[in-house]
């Protein structure tokens, strides 16, 4: 059991770049490499990909949420013109193993399904034909016997399921994939002595990442070598990407994966196994390149990366002066029909499952069941987000049930920034931070007393504003102990997350660096380069960037998590530090100088003290390349300029065994959001009059791509608290399908403008000091905007323990509050 | 079932004329990405919602995910390809770079047809107005506000470039 | 999703059009600006045989007032009705409603025509017809008949032309100077399909209400003009209690609704709320503004 509180000896980092030296590029802001081909339309997504003699494929989706498979008739598909040829769930079994699945013990879930659907969309047939509206022709034609067997939709009665219901009965007889107890610190003792309990039952419904691209792949498979190539738009391919090999049955080195631009991914393309073995299946048995692109129907209802979907009875203990002093939930999750990262989402959580408040001791009883939908992946916070949500809705209910004044109870309450590094009593450390500065910093820019008096003002009207506030953790850079640690039993208990970077510099002093992980909407490249460029003085417009496919590619773990940049920055300063040593090598021998006195200046390397005598890297590069001859002779200076660099994560432990994971995501990002909101009592709508987000990601590589960040997760965010939900009827039916009823937030929705504030908390652990920041404004909106909805309804004594609420949902509440009627 | 009766269409891209044949149901997206190979054009929702599929047919912003080739029959066509290159961006183009209007790209090309649209008939649009327009497409990186920066300080470049 | 197979033929005239229809009947559809058809043919939610493609025959393309009507030729595409000088001096409501009508790119192609006899029960343009007492011309190789908005929209995305007739042209009564008008409209999106929608007319003579007419889209059914309120308003005199008679009485009339994005409870509410918006805001244009 970890102990809750400040470290006294805190773990030795291995920051070498300091976030507090003078930086030249970093920090700055630089346009992004990335954007002019996607201005031009040349980006690289995977539909642009076209191969000779490539054909298209589609899947023949079930109908069904749960049903039995008795046969399967393709007579009329296969003989259709321009049909190559049509797999079923059980020709695909002869040539595949299941997919890949992290949870122990695994569930089985096939690229097609076999015996059983246990979802609507799932697929069950592959169509490859000459053409995408011929195999959809053809998918018309297929004749499945289905044998429809009970569905499950409500989560509570997936706990109590029984016979034909159970998805999959071999891992026992109900619907329950995981049931957990943890006990982090003296939670029993704490509610004991409280002086005050708040209690609450939140409503987290099911969203997701919803990118305009979806997922897809185009595969090419080699009879001569037996080897697969396959282009796809997901992450993870130097990471686990063997195991499509594995459920392809071929060795690993035999599946070359090749990334594409993705055209956003908020999680949900974090790793595209169906896709990708759907694709090399059917490039197999047509003999052609094969392009299976999801269209949005599939996005929608068999993207395998739904995400969270859950229902909390939360607790929450108080001192008589009112500190926070336990917490208790009791939560079940929908995980959908499949369990492929287990409980990994709820793992998340439990990083920063006390916010920024030091609260001593967490109880968490997870249910974790299966229902006929698809299945949970990752969506930008991977189940923290929703953490944060049952933390400030329970600090809120807190707020209003003490009548507290919001900001000055946070305040009291958060971990204050001398006590970091800070342990949490789930284990995981905080590694540094400053959440009242955060809150003073909102306050000031939101200008929150004349909000409050203009608040006034309007009530004596008949309207209502409302002032949202929210203090948020962002857990940045995962440790992969978080994929096992919540396993009954580890199973493949991995340990490391690493991040490379390989950087050549030609003979003409251009540099490419090549990335090991995809673009997926963020800037690894600008990212890649600005530390670069910062490293050795050079202008990031002579470096350019790759991405290496798996053939060639170091270890991995790509963007998610937050991690992405800190890794990258770590990755390619460890590149640069080898590059760095060679290049004065060489220079001292070309200017006939001692190392040490030595530096880098605008592109060159220079004697200190001395102007004028340097030699530039595109010097010291044709040497390198191609004047071995007049260098020394010494085995270890080998020709060329070029480095690999693969960093580890920056600070992680082993977890100690129930009751404490260790570090396993400690690199603190936090946000707080005040937004201030206008709600019409009689529609049921909510508009925005302003809006002040302050977040802290330690140092700032790029601020511009950073406020990016920001105003992207956060109108994200506003979507999930107000308009996105996967709807299911009773039967498991999904209710919308398409972008027509799934509604995405258009500029309307959001507000006019998000006022920006940067505080900056550097890490003591990682380069530069670098946070992660790519998932921040989803973690924190849907609690800030939620809180504003209430406090504009305050004088109605409206309380809002579910998301999202729509108009209808929130007229609702209205009515029951105006009526007397409900609660 | 297949052999439907391919009909022949004569189409302007970008000012380029192409002759076709092609069966009647092929969608103005696949016929300008895959047909003629132009893939700047995106396919997002598929069925008119999003916008990521926009083009210009006869100067008119249009959803090409719902129009069909045979529709664009006689008629031009222009694409975010008929914009400026990598290394002589057009001011939108140049706007979207300086105002991080972008980031995963995808939306991107039918946010500058959209708007080279709007910048035609009204090349001095307010914030209400970009605002009023941008509400045709779905950008899920942005949160938009970027966007409608980079659509005002492309007016500041397009009178910039005028004055020169 | 793609299309499923279909024949397809762009008929050079009006007439060719029709003898077409005549031709294929039911097991063909028209195609117009396609901003309906080609969504539904994309998620094959229907498969006609044959689109007969008549967008661009420019003699149903047209805004004409004549003889105290607007007339408006079925394939008028949305933005030019939304741009018409006369249909804002003559039928403001029109113009009023379009700000609503799905979005710009979308209402460069869409048609008045096509969105009638789509008749969603979300949409703007049926009620508005319905308000102004409207009718329709349906032409078919065999015949032409007037159609009266009453008759015209049966039943959700039904109307009541056969399969060989054609709507050609809509007909609006040009609406008296100084008469009140408002449309209002609930969407969880701007632009996106209505939760519901409302928009009226009257007519104030010496603060008496003239010639009212309340209508509701409720999204789901397929109901119009609200008798009931219509009723407690008709010849009275304007107070902010009759508007709100009237409103519980358009709430009380509302058949219930609900679907995927609101419940009954909240179509019912929201039938009095924008019903008492729409009738203040009239009767302010009217020259009569309600305080409070």
């Amino acid at each position: 059991m970890a102990e809750a509180g400040k470290i006294l000896s805190p773990p030795a980092g291995r920051q070498k770049e300091r976030p507090d030296q003078r930086l030249n590029v970093i920090g700055t802001r630089m346009l992004r490499k990335e954007d002019p081909r996607f201005l031009v339309g040349r980006g690289h997504f995977i539909d642009d990909i076209e191969l000779p003699n490539m054909a298209h494929a589609a899947s023949l989706r079930s109908p069904h949420a749960h049903a039995r498979i008795k046969s399967i008739d393709a007579g009329a598909a296969r003989a259709l013109p321009g049909v190559v040829c049509v797999i079923t769930g059980a020709e695909a079994a002869q040539e595949t193993a299941p997919l890949p699945c992290f949870a122990n013990p695994s569930v089985e879930q096939r690229c097609l399904a076999l015996g059983k659907v246990r979802h609507f969309g799932e697929p069950v047939a592959l169509i490859v034909a000459d053409s995408r509206y011929i195999a959809e022709d053809a998918a018309a034609l297929i004749r499945v016997d289905y044998e429809p067997l009970p569905a499950v939709s409500d989560m509570m009665e997936a706990i109590n399921s029984r016979g034909d219901a159970v998805l999959h009965p071999e891992r026992g007889p109900d619907n329950v994939a995981e049931h957990r107890n943890y006990t982090f610190g003296p939670v029993e003792q704490e509610f004991a002595a409280a002086a005050h309990v708040v209690k609450r039952r939140l409503r987290w419904s099911r969203s997701g990442g919803q990118p305009l691209e979806t997922a897809g792949a185009v595969a090419s498979y080699d009879e001569g070598s037996g080897k697969f190539t396959i282009h796809v738009n997901g992450s993870m391919y130097n990471y686990i990407g063997f195991t499509i090999a594995t459920a392809l049955k071929v060795p690993s080195h035999q599946v070359n994966i090749v990334p594409a631009d993705a055209g956003g991914s908020f999680g949900s393309k974090l790793f595209l196994h169906k896709v990708s073995v759907l694709a090399a299946l059917g490039a197999r048995a047509s003999g052609r390149p094969v392009k299976y692109i999801e269209d949005r129907i599939d996005n929608i209802t068999a993207s395998d990366n739904h995400g969270s979907d859950r229902t909390y009875d939360v607790e929450l203990a108080l001192d008589a002066s009112h500190r926070m002093t336990a917490l208790r939930y009791r939560v079940v999750d929908d995980y959908g029909a499949y369990f492929q990262y287990g409980l990994g989402t709820h793992g998340n959580g439990f990083s920063q499952t006390v916010g920024p408040y030091r609260i001593r001791a967490v109880g968490a009883e997870i249910y974790a069941v299966f229902t006929n939908k698809c299945q949970q992946g990752a969506c930008r916070g991977f189940g923290s987000e929703v953490t944060n949500f049952m933390i400030e809705r329970i600090v809120d209910a807190a707020v209003d049930e003490l009548k507290l004044d919001p900001i000055a109870f946070r305040h009291d309450n958060f971990i204050q920034p001398d006590e970091f590094p800070y342990q949490i009593p789930t284990g995981n450390l905080y590694d540094s931070g400053n959440y009242p500065g955060a809150l003073d910093m909102a306050q000031q820019m939101l200008g929150y007393q004349d909000w409050r008096d203009k608040q006034q003002a309007a009530r004596t009207k008949g309207r209502y504003f409302g002032i949202g506030v929210a203090s948020c953790q962002e857990k940045g850079v995962f440790s992969a102990t978080e994929f096992w640690m919540l396993n009954r039993s580890p199973g493949f208990a991995l340990t490391s997350s690493p991040e490379s970077a390989s950087v050549k510099i030609d003979p003409t002093g251009k540099a490419v660096i090549s990335l090991h992980a995809p673009c997926w909407g963020n800037s690894p490249e600008t990212v890649a380069a600005m530390v670069l460029a910062e490293q050795l003085t050079m202008d990031p417009a002579d470096i350019s960037i790759t991405y290496s496919d798996t053939d060639h590619g170091l270890p991995g773990t790509g963007p998610g998590g937050s991690r992405y940049t800190v890794m990258i920055a770590g990755a390619v300063t460890g590149a640069a530090a080898i590059i760095k040593e060679k290049l004065t090598r060489i220079a001292g021998h070309m200017l006939e100088a001692a190392s040490h006195d030595l530096e880098f200046r605008q592109g060159k390397v220079g004697v200190k003290g001395a102007p004028g005598l340097e030699v530039s890297i595109a010097e010291i590069a044709m040497q390198a390349h191609f004047f071995r001859l007049s260098l020394p002779d010494d085995p270890t200076l080998t020709s060329g300029l070029d480095a690999s660099y693969t960093y580890d994560h920056p600070l992680a432990t082993l977890p100690k065994g129930e009751g404490d994971f260790g570090i396993f995501y400690p690199i603190m990002g936090h946000m707080c959001h005040m937004p201030v909101v206008e709600v019409d009592a009689e529609t049921g709508q909510v508009s925005f009059l302003d809006y002040v987000a302050v977040h802290d990601c330690g140092t700032m590589i790029n601020p511009m791509t950073v406020d990016g960040h920001v105003r992207g997760g956060t109108a994200q965010g506003i979507g999930t608290a107000l308009l996105e939900e996967f709807r299911y009827d009773s039967n498991g039916q999904p209710l919308n399908t398409s972008f027509t009823d799934y509604l995405l937030p258009r500029v309307g929705n959001v507000p006019p403008q998000v006022r920006i504030g940067h505080l900056v908390t550097p890490s003591p652990y990682t380069e530069y000091g670098v946070k992660g920041a790519g998932e921040g404004g989803r973690m924190v909106a849907p609690p800030a905007v939620i809180s504003a909805i209430e406090d504009a309804l305050r004088p109605l004594g409206v309380r809002i323990d579910t998301v999202p609420v729509t108009p209808s949902r929130l007229r609702a509440l209205i009515r029951e509050a105006q009526t007397g009627q409900g609660r | 079932m297949t052999g439907m009766d391919e009909v022949e269409i004569n189409v302007t891209v970008n000012g380029r004329p192409f002759k076709r044949r092609v069966e009647p149901r092929l969608l103005l997206t696949d016929f300008v990405r895959h047909e003629i190979g132009l893939t700047g054009t995106h396919v997002g929702c598929e069925n008119g919602v999003c916008g990521a599929c926009t083009v210009l047919l006869d100067g008119l912003a249009t959803r090409a995910c719902c129009t069909l080739a045979v529709q664009a029959d006689g008629r031009r066509i222009e694409t975010v390809e008929s914009l400026g290159r990598v290394n002589n961006l057009s001011p939108l183009q140049r706007a979207f770079w300086e105002m991080h209007g972008l980031q995963c790209g995808y939306c991107t090309p039918g946010m500058l047809m959209l708007m080279t649209e709007l910048l035609r008939e009204n090349p001095h649009p307010d914030r209400d107005t970009i605002r009023a327009r941008l509400n045709d497409n779905i950008c899920r990186c942005t949160g938009y506000e970027d966007i409608v920066n980079s659509v005002e300080r492309a007016v500041e470049l397009m009178h910039a470039e005028q004055r020169r | 999703m793609k299309p499923p197979v279909f024949d397809y033929e762009r008929p050079p005239t009006l007439r060719a059009a029709l003898e077409a229809l005549s031709r294929h009947g039911g097991k063909a559809k028209l195609l117009a600006g396609g901003q309906s058809l080609i969504p539904q043919l994309n998620l094959r939610l229907i498969s006609p045989a044959r689109l007969i493609d008549v967008s661009r025959l420019a003699e149903l393309q047209y805004i004409i007032e004549e003889y105290g009507h607007v007339r408006v030729g079925a394939l008028t595409t949305h933005n030019t009705i939304l741009r018409s000088p006369i249909v804002a001096a003559n039928c403001p409501i029109m113009t009023e409603a379009y700000a609503h009508v799905a979005n710009h790119s979308i209402r460069n192609h869409g048609t008045i025509g096509g969105n009638l006899c789509h008749n969603d029960p979300a949409f703007e343009m049926p009620l508005v017809v319905m308000l102004t007492g409207g009718t329709m011309i349906a032409r078919s190789a065999r015949s032409t008949r007037t159609i009266a908005a009453e008759r015209f929209f049966k039943a959700p995305y039904a109307t009541d032309l056969a399969a060989d007739e054609m709507l050609t042209e809509i007909r609006i009564p040009r609406l008296a100077p100084g008469h009140g008008y408002a449309f209002l409209e609930i969407s969880q999106r701007y632009g996106d399909r209505s939760l519901i929608a409302a928009g009226c007319l009257l007519t104030l003579r010496y603060g008496t209400c003239r010639d009212v007419r309340v209508g509701i889209r409720n999204a789901v059914h397929n109901v119009f003009r609200l008798g009931s309120a219509e009723a407690k308003l008709e010849g009275k005199t304007l107070s902010a209690a009759l508007i709100d008679a009237a409103a519980e009485a358009a709430a009380a009339e509302l058949t219930p609704a609900g679907d995927l994005h609101a419940d009954e409870a909240y179509r019912r509410d929201l039938a009095a709320t924008l019903t008492r918006r729409v009738l203040r805001i009239a009767c302010a244009r009217a020259g009569q503004p309600l305080d409070g």
